[in-house]
């Protein structure tokens, strides 16, 4: 086994869960969400998809499973031409929180799920996002802000 | 401090059923490698074998042929499908509006499944979701073969849904059929499509039927023939799973 597959293999062996439940968010489902982290995994080790030397392996992973997220729903569905809104599985379960994670923009919306759902750490999802990390730093900041605001207005309505 | 009320939240909210398997993972990674080898149909030169045709599919000896730059534009998924591609390798610059079907197997509540072909601006082209091949790919007589499980697979290995897909192509220039023989004696012509510069290949595209999924009854081999029945060359079948076919996942 080459050194990749064994970071591979390590990073599967400890980020599998947080992969798959913030994929699940894109995907709509946990199947689904685990058959593109399976996917994912599996064209990494095959060498299907190429990598910079120096990149950051989990980003690097995240993207090709997101990319299988939209073609699975492609395939799927046939019409989703947009990228996809990524939602909570069971809002019904927070529903302040989903009403509040709502109010985000989508790419807002995602990186928090990056973060709190994925585990990612901020040069983490900078890599996945091919943004810097200060910028994921202050989205970071504007959707706690926005956040605390929803969460806060929905405490006092209640 | 509201992250420290998020990550509560939010960890509240996670599923925690752990299905991981790197047992599969590997599994498919095998497959995916089987998968790449499949096309190396290449392409001789753009010039050599180019054909000058008058229509967008026309009868040439029998093949259909297709060309790039005589039909429609492709849907705008397809072309955000491309778009959002590089080819890494070459650094090739795909000409995505001219991209083209060459197949498709329908799938249930139009899941199709379809092979689209873009070229690129150096003479070469990219299929859909696959590799790109350069104007000077090695010419390769053989077929290439890939087989895609593109529905739902239990972890089991288990076939859930389809489509399960056989699809490739050669550039043998006397190929014009293939024959999908089973392992219960059965048989099944399958066409091939041809298309024209720059790419001049053949692909087929065939959707696997459910009788087919079980053990017993799976595809052995793939024949391609000449027109005067020729058995130009044969291919054999791997990769249609079966209940059983991954390990259970482990405990952790």
């Amino acid at each position: 086994m080459d050194s990749q597959a064994r970071e591979l293999e390590a990073l599967y062996e400890t980020r599998y869960l947080s992969f798959r439940n913030a994929l699940a968010t894109v995907t709509g489902s946990r199947e689904s969400a685990r058959d593109a982290v399976q996917e994912a995994f599996a064209r990494a080790l095959a060498g299907c998809e190429g990598r910079r030397p120096d990149g950051c392996l989990a980003a690097w992973v995240w993207k090709i499973a997101y990319r299988v997220a939209l073609e699975q729903r492609r395939r799927g569905l046939a019409l989703a031409a947009h990228e996809p809104e990524p939602e909570l599985l069971e809002p019904q379960r927070d529903p302040e929180l989903a009403a509040a994670l709502r109010r985000l923009p989508p790419r807002r919306r995602m990186i928090v799920f990056l973060r709190y759902f994925g585990d990612f750490s901020y040069a983490e999802i900078a890599a996945a996002c091919d943004v810097s990390e200060g910028t994921v730093a202050a989205t970071l900041a504007q959707a706690h802000a926005e956040l605390r605001r929803s969460l806060e207005a929905e405490g006092v309505a209640r | 401090m509201i992250e420290t009320e998020l990550n509560a939240r939010f960890a509240a909210l996670a599923d925690s059923t752990n299905d991981p398997s790197w047992a599969e993972v590997a599994a498919r990674a095998r497959a995916a490698r089987r998968h790449r080898r499949r096309v190396p149909i290449a392409i001789a030169t753009v010039l050599a074998s180019s054909v000058v045709i008058a229509s967008p599919a026309t009868g040439v000896g029998g093949k259909i042929v297709r060309l790039f730059d005589r039909a429609g534009p492709p849907p705008q998924r397809i072309v955000e499908s491309f778009g959002g591609r590089v080819d890494v390798q070459a650094n090739r610059a795909i000409k995505v509006i001219d991209a083209r079907k060459a197949g498709v197997v329908p799938g249930p509540r139009h899941m199709d499944w379809s092979l689209w072909l873009a070229p690129t601006k150096d003479g070469g082209f990219c299929m859909d979701g696959e590799n790109c091949y350069g104007p000077h790919a090695r010419h390769d007589d053989r077929l290439g073969l890939g087989v895609c499980l593109c529905g739902r697979v239990a972890q089991d290995g288990e076939i859930l849904a389809p489509p399960v897909v056989l699809e490739g192509g050669t550039s043998n220039e006397r190929a014009t059929s293939l024959l999908l023989r089973f392992e219960d004696g059965a048989s099944q012509p399958i066409p091939l499509v041809w298309v024209g510069a720059p790419v001049n290949a053949a692909f087929f595209l065939y959707g696997v039927p459910k009788r087919h999924w079980q053990k017993g009854h799976l595809p052995t081999t793939l024949t391609m023939l000449s027109a005067d029945g020729d058995e130009l060359d044969t291919r054999e079948v791997h990769g249609i799973t079966t209940r059983g076919s991954f390990p259970a996942p482990g405990p952790g």
